[in-house]
């Protein structure tokens, strides 16, 4: 289980994240809410560790990993699929997904399983297998990163606005799929701003507003709230 | 943020100490080369100026010429420095890296003058020469010219002393040679710097008064070029009897080795520029076959010559000297005994008279037997002609100077 | 048509190393998005390994070449940990400033250890090949083959194996890399021991055919540099196209136009090929 105490990132003289509070259990798809800007994203790239907290300290399976360089992240189960995807764009779609277990590289067996697996979750990724990746469509794209993600085997799994510039019809699908890769049992964080579905496929949420955690409750109770329909759902 | 800036201060103070360190053995510092004259315990010292390429492509031109000056400071603060006007002095040599071009040799020059005093400073390239031109006569310093380049005295300079025989005397001689036994047809393959194209122009005319015709002009950049196959090829498409080629030795030595790969089988001429012997280090002496350039310093047996290669040898570890270390050589005892003659150490025009008035220079005590300094500033020494025959050096072939 | 046969067999030669050297150049480039201006010393030392392991130690030349692979591989490495490690977040200003230190330093360190003069690496395969009026020596032709098949050994790294796709993936999106749990600092340090490898192998080939001397390198990193801007900065086969192009250029601009004219032909063609395609032949990925 992941547990953020504390966090805070700042950038010069601007605080980007504060105090940030946020535990994620076993078995849970949680939800984050927030507006651009918010810090959803930098909450990401610091569970990562692609940036650095300035203070506070993340714990995985009870042991901290504040600080950790990304490429050492991975290799304890958290895997990020990150905002603009970040795909290798002239590199094969199949490439891509081999590369996402770069980390378990000698498992061969368990990488082959890996890939059937993404290829049953995304039947159309085997299909253009071949082709760059860059030459795909967005919602395309945007299978690869999650199939990407999948690849390193993760516990947790960190999905930065999935279903940002797709389709509707596309972003139902891939809640679903979110929700099936849940409950085959990886834990899921879910940055969001279509929190109308988001809050539908998860069970708790944490709202993100300025950089600070504003409200955190269960799934149906956050539905349920006004100031969050009014601000997220719309209507 | 800021602990990243100070690394990176640390970092480049390092690196740029360590640059200013490796280059600093090789350049800025002053030769140290006054040592000598510890016995004379009361003697002045007299700073000479030294603006030559010490790095970059020339680098070992540039080298060349220093080290004689080098042995040429240190033999006569060994035996005592001079004594000018009743005054001891030593002398002290300080090198600068101009890296062959003239705006650098001009700001060096100044700095030679203002900071050191230096009344004579040598420069070894010809476009550095024509920039001190331009300010020595008011500045009060004479220069040291080692350049066969005639024009540098057509100037009207009167602080102007050309050290080496000028190259106009070679073309005529050198062109009989090859066209006897090899035939009429040249094609040009020289350097494209300043010099090589002054050489050129020399040669054309006298090449073609002779009855040769010259097939084309391959110039080509000796110092910058890596590989000369394309320009030779393209010379040797116009089926010439004879290559001319010349730039610094090694260049040169490539540009032969290629043309017999590529089939070459006639002569060449060599710019004064190029040293056979130095070219014979790359290139087997049968491929060398017909090349026609300046006779070798070492190949030459009047006792000075022997004596001089035999000192050389000893001051650099059994490294055999070229006509650029002879000369240096020779320039710096000569300008020792001007300053002893007039009486100053610091009156450049005083200096050059003074120095007129030594010569006759005899062949055996001299590298070779050296008349006199001409009106202009040229110093009338021998020059020498040689063809490979056989793989070995030929008849020793007799210039004859115009100046 | 038989000096046309000649100038092409000599741009090929040209080019062979040319593209060595501008690949190296080129997958640095794509790892710290900065040309290392030090990369055409590193070929310059490459020589001088060779040379000494000829000469002084009488090593083969094959063998001679292998160690010049290795020494280069490492002198890579750390010139990696030394100079850019050290700026690895600064401004890109800053890391070229470094390379050209690096650069300058390297050829002081070679004129004080080695001297200035121009040496010549042994030629062991010199036959002169005649075909019609086409010549061409043994070692031009080793040239030619070796470098080809240097590219291919490159090419199926970089493709074929999970740690040599490391230094594509690298190029193409950083935070994309880590993620996956790519090392920057070993993908960084691999790919100076490949491009210095690279660089070490055009040295030992076109050693016994140039000269070698402290600013050799000097000369081929313009070359080079040209070459990637041409195909693309950070772009592999914009690397090889480039360099045969510029080599086969040269060689023809000199032979039909003027060889006065041999170095403007070269770049004629390369504002040509800037103006049709900015971004060179082959662009680096779109983001």
């Amino acid at each position: 289980m992941l547990k953020v105490k504390n966090l805070s990132v700042a950038f010069g003289s601007y605080r980007a994240l504060q105090d940030i509070e946020l535990e994620i259990n076993p078995g849970e798809l949680v939800v984050l809410l927030g507006a651009n800007g918010a810090g959803k994203s930098t909450l990401f790239r610091a569970i990562s560790g692609l940036i650095r907290p300035s203070a506070g300290t993340i714990e995985y399976n009870g042991k901290t990993i504040t600080g950790q360089p990304a490429h050492q992240v991975v290799r304890y189960g958290i895997s990020q699929c990150p905002e603009g995807r970040q795909l290798f764009p002239m590199m094969s779609v199949e490439k891509n997904l081999l590369l996402g277990a770069y980390a378990r590289r000698k498992d061969r067996e368990g990488v082959r399983r890996s890939l059937r697996l993404v290829y049953d979750l995304f039947p159309i990724l085997q299909e253009k297998g071949h082709l760059s990746a860059g030459s795909l469509s967005g919602g395309q794209q945007q299978m690869v990163a999650i199939g990407r993600a999948l690849m390193s085997a993760p516990q947790l799994l960190l999905l930065d606005e999935p279903s940002i510039g797709l389709a509707p019809l596309v972003v139902k699908q891939m809640f679903e799929t979110i929700q099936r890769i849940n409950e085959a049992g990886t834990m899921v964080l879910l940055a969001e701003q279509n929190a109308n579905m988001a809050l539908k496929i998860s069970h708790r949420g944490y709202v993100l507003e300025n950089g600070r955690v504003v409200m955190h409750d269960k799934s149906e109770a956050l539905a349920g709230n006004e100031e969050v329909k009014k601000a997220y759902i719309g209507g | 943020m800021l602990e990243r800036r100070r690394y990176l201060v640390v970092f480049l103070v390092i690196l740029l100490s360590l640059v200013l360190a490796a280059s600093g053995c090789g350049t800025a510092k002053p030769a140290a080369t006054n040592q000598g004259g510890s016995s004379t315990a009361a003697a002045k010292v007299v700073n000479i100026g030294y603006s030559g390429p010490l790095s970059g492509g020339a680098a070992l031109y540039g080298q060349d010429t220093l080290n004689g000056l080098k042995m040429g400071v240190e033999e006569i603060n060994h035996g005592g420095g001079i004594t000018v006007a009743g005054q001891k002095y030593t002398l002290n040599l300080i090198a600068l890296d101009d890296q062959y071009l003239p705006n650098m040799t001009a700001t060096n020059a100044r700095r030679l003058r203002t900071e050191n005093k230096a009344p004579v400073i040598f420069t070894p390239h010809s476009g550095g020469v024509f920039a001190m031109q331009q300010f020595n006569q008011e500045e009060g310093f004479l220069i040291g010219a080692y350049t066969s380049e005639p024009k540098i005295l057509e100037t009207g300079n009167k602080l102007t002393y050309r050290i080496p025989p000028p190259y106009d005397g070679y073309p005529e001689p050198f062109s009989k040679a090859v066209m006897e036994k090899y035939g009429k047809r040249v094609a040009l393959v020289p350097g494209t710097h300043q010099y090589a194209k002054d050489w050129t122009k020399v040669f054309v005319p006298v090449w073609e008064k002779l009855g040769g015709t010259v097939t084309g002009d391959f110039a080509v950049d000796y110092n910058k070029e890596t590989d000369f196959y394309t320009y030779v090829s393209k010379a040797l498409a116009t089926k010439p009897d004879v290559l001319f080629v010349g730039g610094a030795s090694k260049p040169t030595a490539m540009v032969v080795k290629q043309a017999r790969e590529l089939g070459f089988k006639g002569g060449f001429i060599l710019m004064d520029q190029a040293k056979l012997e130095q070219m014979a280090q790359t290139v087997p002496m049968d491929q060398l076959n017909g090349a026609v350039g300046v006779r070798p310093v070492i190949q030459f047996d009047n006792p000075g010559a022997k004596k001089f290669v035999e000192a050389y040898k000893k001051f650099k570890n059994g490294e055999d000297p070229a006509w650029e270390q002879a000369w240096h050589y020779t320039a710096i005892k000569v300008v020792a005994k001007g300053m002893e003659k007039a009486g100053t150490v610091e009156d450049a025009a005083k200096i050059f008279e003074g120095m007129k008035q030594i010569f006759p220079l005899n062949a055996n005590d001299w590298v070779a037997e050296i008349k006199g300094i001409s009106a202009k500033g040229g110093m009338l020494g021998e020059a020498h002609g040689i063809m490979v025959i056989d793989g070995k050096y030929g008849p020793d072939m007799p210039i004859t100077l115009k100046d | 048509m038989d000096l046309f046969a000649q100038q092409l067999v000599n741009g090929l030669t040209l080019g062979s190393i040319y593209c060595l050297v501008a690949l190296g150049l080129t997958l640095i480039y794509g790892i710290m998005e900065v040309p290392n201006f030090a990369h055409g010393h590193l070929y310059m030392v490459g020589a001088y390994v060779t040379f000494f392991a000829m000469t002084l130690y009488g090593l083969n030349y094959w063998l001679s070449a292998l160690l010049a692979g290795v020494v280069l591989a490492v002198l890579g490495v750390l010139m990696e940990r030394i100079v850019f490690h050290p700026l690895r977040h600064a401004p890109a200003s800053n890391k070229f400033i470094a390379a050209v230190g690096a650069m300058m330093f390297l050829e002081a360190l070679a004129r004080v250890l080695w001297g200035s003069d121009f040496r010549s690496i042994p030629v062991i395969y010199d036959k002169v090949f005649t075909i019609g009026t086409l010549r061409i020596t043994e070692q031009r032709l080793i040239v030619i083959i070796a470098a080809i098949f240097l590219m291919i050994a490159l090419n199926l790294f970089l493709k074929k194996t999970i740690i040599g796709s490391s230094i594509e993936a690298m190029a193409q999106n950083r935070d994309g890399a880590s993620l996956v749990g790519i090392n920057v600092n070993n993908v960084a340090m691999l790919t100076f021991a490949i491009a210095s490898i690279l660089a070490a192998g055009a040295a030992a080939l076109a050693g016994p055919i140039f000269l070698v001397f402290p600013s050799m390198g000097a000369l081929i990193i313009m070359k080079a540099f040209v070459i990637i801007v041409i195909g693309g900065m950070g772009s592999i086969p914009g690397a090889v196209l480039g360099g045969y192009v510029l080599g086969i250029t040269e060689a023809m601009g000199a032979s039909y136009i003027s060889t006065d004219y041999k170095d403007v032909v070269a770049f004629l063609v390369l504002i040509l090929i800037l103006t049709i395609k900015p971004t060179g032949i082959f662009a680096k990925g779109v983001r």
